[in-house]
């Protein structure tokens, strides 16, 4: 065995080994989150951790709306109770509603301890003689009537009622129209049901099995019954289904990417062989990625490897850099040699650039980065040592194919004549960019991922129908004890109720009515005579009444006991729709909690926003969640966008320590052209510029630089200049084709990160052949730099 | 359904359940005639309204709780209960739907009759009996029939578990081709009386 061949064997066993590690690696200890919340950027200031925490676990995100619709009301009345109580016992949701007013939940247990604790009736005169003979006077009526076997167990512990009181106040706070006994939209014959998930919002497995769950629930529930069909709306629900779509779209378009791909490969290549092993690089770079992320970062979210796949794509094009300026009878290990101080400068560029992402407050941003460094990094390592040891001689390879002789030179110095076309054209990008500065950027978080506009439709049709907050404005407040933003809130009932007077909201809910402050409760229960005179009361009552003498015992105990016991808390209320309803309104946040009550068809928030700034209180917020996010997504934009200036200086330095201010200037200027004129074609056109904008145009900027590089880098042979734009339009061509098929794409990301990115990779392949070659002399082009 | 009963009643006896056995079948068939015979005698003579007396004894009273007003019927399943005393009151049933409205200009409120398991088993009861639909009753109750087919009691025992927690038992009691009075004994002890025909 030479000494040759045995290097090459320590390279493939070295590469073999590394890539089992990783493959360990990503397969055995990497978990792959879907929960979009750590995607998102780690929160800059208190409000905003609290708009974070709304929009990815907030009752916001959690909130799932059901519709039933069927030909016969009856058959859809008697589905949506089913359907409530599968639901209920499916344990997907803390909680589920469909507007029955429910006497023998099993939670009520708790919630009649506490009865006196939470009725907003307990006002002093409860339990005078006359209000006593009057509620009395009731439950007499009540057992008389043919309800009475139903409510009789209730009359000797409750004659006031409360119970029931206290849970009419739930299922009518927050009721559209009823029919026979559950909210029915009568325009449309739908029954309607509003949940709260118990999984957060954004977490797609579990969203997965809620619509599994449900769909499973209605099927059972509607057995017997034909024609009734099933709506289910909801920003987690939304969401799932579009990434469904997604990945949907992903699978056909990826493959039909990668045969295109492999088509254009063995037609220039002319072999089979060096065709499979191109991949070799990025698939390589991709599992190592992987790895690297789930090493750094413990997880790896899926949304990472889609997007990285994305920015990888580079690396498809190192071996077509390698194989196509292959000289006649090379051999793959010496191009490899002689072209590598290029390729080097090429992935150092990349992933050198890719330290500013790693550095993003973007917890999805510094994956990519990390993804990106260390993937690009392995796939440029493995194209240049692992490839040439595979492949090392040229012994029964194919020359690559030869088009375009004399063509492609005559294109490239007609390109060349008008080379000053490339910094105009980045002049006009950049004035028509700040000309149209109000429309570069979008703001609305949701059309990043838009929802479809039937799906839209369906969502707006249910929340009408409940009259169901579209929860978008709450006012907050911040406290350290959940005593303390109970107070805080009953303080606010008053500026709230005036707000509500006066029309600007419609109404709001709050947590402190399902929880009570202490000296609320205690006010309440101060409403209690001793037990002596509320016993000398009940008797006089009871005279008065058909109820026999004494029947009112248990009461008397109960009340008691209520009025000398603890008050109620939030632990106490556990496994109760009271504890369902503040733990959706109440979150905690380092030691501190924030209570938040949505405001209900919100007709001037201008005047609900004065109101709160007006009580100059420190600790109450008033939220727009739609302005706050939007707001959040341009501030991450522009600082994606300074991060961006970063790895542009990072590599400007690269390219300065490797080819001089001089080389800096003919590889950043086609470049940065092609991105400005990208990003300029598509706002120009009505586009709104996203983060996924920004990820296709960091990969231009990935691949345009590498083929600036290979232009200004080609040799003085005519033969070497044609090989290298051969190599680069061979390159061009499968990112085109590559992205270009993800244009087709129904779902929004992939259209845009397909448009955006073959649209760059085009502009910097005739920037670059213009200008990176450098200025044409009479004498033709012989005088390209060596 | 007297075989039934007695089988049972002495089941503990071999000899005896062997006679029971033999005479079952016979005793059975005659039985099942007679309720039959009393349904379709009911559903012959409906009458669309019929004033009615209702009596709650409960131990949670000093003394029967009483109401009277009219029982409005049309087959198949149209129940209307008009109290009048002591307070207007109407409970309208159709379909599966349940109209209740208290006072006279006070607004309606409706329910749907299978939300309220222990309602829908004692309408579909009065429903059942009063068009003479044997196998409606048996959906809900085991059947009991007494008494000759001139002073008969239909005794209805719930078959479903929640009604079974509030209700033991419902009798109607009739002459001939007509509806006198219905029985409600409740699983609390509670029983509510109600006399048709009779004007307070």
């Amino acid at each position: 065995m030479t000494g040759a061949a045995g290097r090459r064997l320590a390279i493939i066993g070295t590469w073999l080994c590394a890539l089992a590690v990783a493959l360990a690696i990503a397969l055995g200890h990497t978990r792959y989150v879907s929960d979009l919340s750590r995607f998102l950027p780690a929160a800059a200031s208190p409000a905003e951790e609290l708009i974070l925490a709304q929009l990815s676990d907030g009752v916001a995100a959690r909130l799932v709306l059901i519709g039933i619709d069927g030909p016969r009301a009856d058959d859809v009345v008697a589905a949506s109770r089913a359907l409530a109580d599968r639901l209920r016992a499916s344990g997907l949701f803390r909680y589920v509603a469909n507007g029955e007013l429910d006497l023998r939940g099993a939670d009520h247990g708790q919630l009649l301890r506490w009865r006196y604790h939470l009725s907003p009736q307990m006002t002093p005169d409860r339990f005078t003689v006359e209000a006593l003979q009057a509620a009395i006077a009731r439950r007499a009526e009540e057992l008389a009537s043919p309800l009475g076997a139903l409510v009789r167990p209730w009359i000797a512990r409750d004659p006031t009622g409360e119970m029931i009181a206290l849970l009419a106040s739930r299922a009518t706070g927050e009721g559209p129209a009823l029919r026979d006994g559950v909210w029915f939209d009568a325009t449309r014959g739908r029954a309607i049901l509003m949940a709260h998930a118990a999984a957060t919002g954004y977490d797609f497995g579990a969203v997965a099995r809620l619509e599994a769950g449900i769909a499973a629930a209605f099927a059972q529930s509607t057995e017997g019954r034909t024609g009734l069909s099933l709506v289910v709306t909801g920003p987690s629900i939304f969401a799932h289904r579009s990434q469904r779509a997604i990945e949907r779209d992903a699978h056909w378009l990826a493959g039909a990417a990668a045969v295109a791909v492999i088509l254009i490969l063995a037609f220039a290549y002319r072999s089979g062989r060096l065709t499979a092993l191109a991949f070799l690089p990025a698939v390589t770079g991709v599992v190592v990625g992987i790895a690297a992320v789930g090493g750094v970062f413990g997880a790896c979210h899926i949304i990472t490897i889609g997007f990285g796949a994305t920015l990888i794509g580079e690396a498809v094009d190192y071996p077509t850099y390698l194989f196509m300026q292959r000289r006649d009878g090379e051999a793959p290990a010496d191009a490899a040699r002689r072209l590598w101080p290029t390729l080097r400068l090429a992935v150092l560029t990349t992933v050198l650039g890719a330290i500013a992402m790693v550095a993003s407050s973007f917890q999805g941003v510094a994956q990519l980065g990390v993804f990106t460094l260390v993937g690009v990094g392995v796939a440029g390592v493995v194209t240049r040592y692992v490839l040439p040891a595979i492949a090392p001689g040229s012994g029964g390879l194919p020359s690559p194919r030869r088009f375009g002789v004399g063509r492609l030179d005559t294109f490239v110095a007609f390109a060349r004549r008008r080379r000053m076309m490339v910094p105009a054209m980045f002049v006009v990008a950049l004035v028509a960019l700040v000309v149209q500065a109000d429309r570069v950027w979008e703001r609305d978080l949701e059309r990043i991922n838009p929802i479809a506009d039937q799906d839209k439709l369906a969502d707006q049709a249910l929340r009408e129908a409940l009259g169901a907050p579209d929860v978008r404005y709450l006012v907050a407040v911040r406290g350290d004890t959940v005593d303390d933003v109970m107070r805080h809130f009953e303080s606010l009932a008053d500026p709230l109720a005036s707000l509500a007077r006066s029309g600007a909201i419609g109404g709001h809910d709050s947590p402190a009515r399902y929880l009570p402050s202490p000296e609320t409760q205690r006010t309440r229960l101060a409403a209690i005579p001793p037990a002596d005179v509320l016993a000398a009361r009940v008797a006089q009552a009871t005279r008065d009444s058909p109820f026999r003498e004494g029947l009112f015992g248990p009461f008397l105990d109960e009340v008691a006991q209520a009025r000398s016991g603890p008050p109620v808390t939030l632990d106490a209320l556990e496994g109760t729709a009271w504890r369902a309803a503040l733990d959706a309104l109440m979150v905690r946040q380092g030691g501190r909690w924030t209570g938040l009550a949505p405001l209900s068809v919100v007709r001037d928030a201008p005047a609900v926003e004065r109101a709160i700034e007006g009580l100059r209180d420190p600790e109450v917020f008033f939220f727009d969640l739609k302005r706050e996010s939007d707001g959040l997504l341009s501030r991450h934009s522009r600082r994606s966008l300074a991060l961006g200036g970063v790895g542009l200086v990072i590599i400007a330095a690269v390219l300065w320590s490797g080819r001089g201010a001089h080389g800096v200037a003919r590889i950043l200027v086609p470049v940065l052209s092609a991105m400005a004129t990208t990003a300029a074609l598509l706002v120009s056109v009505g586009t709104a510029l996203t983060f996924l904008h920004v990820v296709s145009l960091v990969l231009v900027l990935g691949t345009g630089v590498n083929y600036a590089l290979f232009f200004a880098a080609s040799g003085p042979h005519a033969d070497d200049r044609d090989r290298t734009t051969r190599a680069v339009m061979v390159a061009t061509l499968t990112t085109l084709v590559g992205f270009g098929v993800l244009s087709f794409a129904a779902t929004p990301v992939l259209y845009t990160i397909g448009v955006t990115v073959a649209l760059g990779a085009a502009l910097s392949f005739l920037f670059s052949a213009a200008w990176a070659g450098g200025p044409v002399t009479r004498a033709g082009l012989l005088n390209s730099p060596a | 359904m007297r075989a039934d009963r007695a089988s049972r009643r002495l089941s503990a006896s071999a000899l005896l359940l062997v006679v029971a056995l033999v005479v079952g079948p016979a005793a059975n068939a005659q039985s099942a005639a007679g309720l039959e015979a009393i349904l379709q005698g009911l559903a012959r003579n409906a009458r669309p309204v019929v004033p009615f007396v209702e009596q709650r004894h409960s131990a949670l009273l000093r003394a029967p709780l009483e109401s009277a007003g009219e029982l409005h019927y049309r087959a198949p399943d149209f129940l209307q209960k008009d109290v009048q005393k002591p307070q207007p009151e109407r409970y309208t049933i159709e379909g599966d739907r349940v109209t209740i409205q208290r006072g006279s200009g006070g607004a309606a409120h409706t329910l749907s009759l299978q939300s309220q398991p222990v309602l829908w088993a004692i309408v579909e009861g009065i429903r059942a009996t009063l068009r003479g639909d044997a196998a409606g009753l048996r959906r809900f109750y085991r059947v009991e029939v007494e008494g000759t087919e001139r002073a008969w009691t239909i005794a209805l025992l719930p078959a479903g578990v929640q009604m079974g927690e509030f209700v033991r038992v419902i009798r109607m009691r009739g002459t001939a081709d007509r509806l006198e009075a219905m029985e409600i004994e409740e699983a609390s002890g509670d029983r509510v009386v109600t006399r048709f025909g009779v004007a307070r």
